[in-house]
């Protein structure tokens, strides 16, 4: 059987209400479909190789705090990202979404052919948990980030920095971003906002030279680009936190203030 | 030697790499045994020289590199055990897998690759004898899902062993989730084991776990598999302990029983008693 959607680039609509208990499931229309939240960077994975494929999609964004009923017919076990790839046929799990896309839609080929250099892909993947723990965090609790969870994040970046140096290329991938790069990128996105907030997110262009350069050669890829969210916009979110709000998720659709 | 590995393009890696691809062949085990009871490597231990042939930093007891293990066995390759102490490394080790953990395959000397998963991917690849990962893009996906999906097992085989006293009603809740997911994927497969006839990918990554509760429910019934509420688990558990790649890797429950208390607070683990009972 074969799913394959259309090879034409339109203009996703990212910023739709995120749809909670009550409202109607949107009836499937034949569209690569992601379940999505807006600000989650797991689902932000899918969002980033849809758009570097250039693949026609649709998005279903979901109230993450006041689940619809019919999410977990789409999603086992009612998280975001899940990716519909045919009616009531669902993937989830991010890795597992973009690994299937990647095999299943040639064009821009995001994997590495060679599986020493995807081994080494999927070893940074996994090297950049603490950094992921590190900005969840920086956005729920700051005051409970412990001295070993600072210093493993920085292990982390150290790491990336060093693979950055003996590929040798601009994104580790090579010229353009690949697997890699869009894997990690949704948290190196978070890390540059919050920098303004809280230091201990910055990327120390001094001990981490390439690390600072890459971050800033991935903010101009034109796949980044679609889908960055505004940073006054991050900053409320983060401030709701903080005061104890539940989160605005549609924040992106009310109109700019 | 970590300056080799960091310091040289992955092209240059590459080409010491291709000829052990291509000597696949050359892997494929007699019926040579391997020796997985093998002192556990400390500081001060020197580094066992590379001989050539595939090399697994390994822990006995660690469900992870486990799962290299019994890749490994599944497709019948020969390769080498070095046994790591965990609580205590030997200065080399950070030299053979970045973050000192295990498991860690070394494919070539000083190329080697980590993440138990990682390991399991890369074999699967380059040895295509007994291919584990299902070819189809969407069969994958669910064996990758199934895996992702026992995450509530390892949490509650971890607290078991650490501190049960912790252990929730949240985490039994999701333990069960997990194990009704299984249940409902054998249903659905309809085959004896997960990926088939016999077992394959999903079966060998997650089988660890299965082994533990099964020695674990002795001493906490909290890791019992309830054979009346998950038939198809209880029995597809079973059919998994006679899988030979299984079977020459179990270790006697007084045995691993004793180790796992070696975590308790206070006390350090016994990683050779294997050695001791020879």
């Amino acid at each position: 059987m074969s799913y394959k959607g259309k090879g034409v680039k339109t203009n996703v609509n990212f910023n739709t209400k995120h749809l909670k208990k009550g409202d109607p499931l949107p009836p499937y229309n034949g569209k690569l479909r992601l379940y999505n939240m807006r600000h989650c960077p797991y689902a932000q994975r899918i969002n980033l190789v849809l758009l570097a494929k250039q693949l026609d999609y649709e998005v279903v964004n979901i109230n993450l705090r006041d689940k619809p009923e019919w999410l977990t017919a789409k999603s086992r076990f009612a998280k975001v990202p899940s990716l519909e790839i045919a009616e009531d046929v669902c993937i989830y799990e991010s890795l597992v979404i973009v690994e299937y896309l990647d095999e299943v839609y040639p064009q821009r080929p995001l994997i590495p052919k060679d599986p020493l250099k995807k081994a080494y892909d999927k070893i940074i993947i996994e090297a950049i948990a603490p950094v992921q723990s590190f900005i969840f965090k920086l956005m729920i609790s700051p005051e409970s980030i412990t001295e070993d969870q600072v210093v493993a994040f920085h292990k982390a970046l150290k790491f990336v920095d060093e693979q950055l140096e003996s590929r040798g290329t601009r994104f580790l991938d090579g010229s353009k971003p690949g697997f890699v790069d869009y894997m990690i990128w949704p948290w190196f996105e978070r890390m540059l906002t919050f920098k303004e907030k809280d230091d201990r997110a910055a990327i120390d262009g001094q001990k981490y030279k390439l690390l600072a350069k890459y971050a800033d050669d991935m903010l101009q890829d034109p796949v980044v680009t679609q889908y960055l969210v505004p940073k006054n916009i991050f900053f409320q979110m983060l401030d709701d936190n903080k005061a104890g709000k539940p989160p605005n998720y549609d924040i992106l659709l009310e109109p700019a203030k | 030697m970590s300056s080799f590995r960091v310091f040289t393009p992955l092209t240059q890696v590459l080409e010491l790499v291709l000829p052990y691809r291509n000597m696949g062949s050359k892997a494929l085990k007699g019926i040579k045994k391997i020796n997985f009871n093998t002192k556990h490597l400390k500081k001060g231990d020197p580094l066992p020289p590379f001989n050539g042939k595939l090399r697994v930093y390994n822990m006995r007891y660690c469900p992870y590199a486990q799962r290299t293990i019994l890749a490994l066995n599944a497709k019948q390759l020969d390769y080498e055990v070095v046994n790591i102490d965990l609580k205590n490394k030997p200065e080399w080790l950070t030299a053979k897998s970045y973050f000192a953990k295990v498991p860690s395959l070394e494919i070539a000397e000083n190329v080697c690759i980590y993440e138990s998963l990682v390991t399991v991917e890369y074999l699967d690849e380059v040895y295509p004898r007994r291919p584990l990962l299902p070819k189809d893009p969407l069969k994958k996906a669910f064996d990758k899902i199934i895996i992702e999906a026992i995450g509530p097992v390892h949490t509650l085989f971890y607290k078991l062993i650490m501190n049960p006293e912790s252990l929730t009603e949240d985490h039994m809740t999701a333990f069960h989730k997990a194990l009704t997911f299984v249940e409902e994927q054998l249903k659905s497969r309809g085959t004896k084991f997960l990926d088939g006839a016999e077992p394959g990918y999903a079966d060998y990554m997650i089988w660890p776990w299965f082994e533990r509760l099964l020695a674990f429910k002795e001493k906490d019934d909290r890791a019992t598999i309830d054979g009346q509420k998950y038939k198809l688990l209880t029995k597809y558990i079973n059919d998994m302990l006679e899988d030979p790649a299984v079977s020459q890797y179990l270790v006697p429950n007084n045995i691993l029983f004793q180790v796992m208390e070696g975590y308790q607070p206070g006390k350090t683990p016994n990683y050779d008693l294997l050695l001791e009972s020879e």
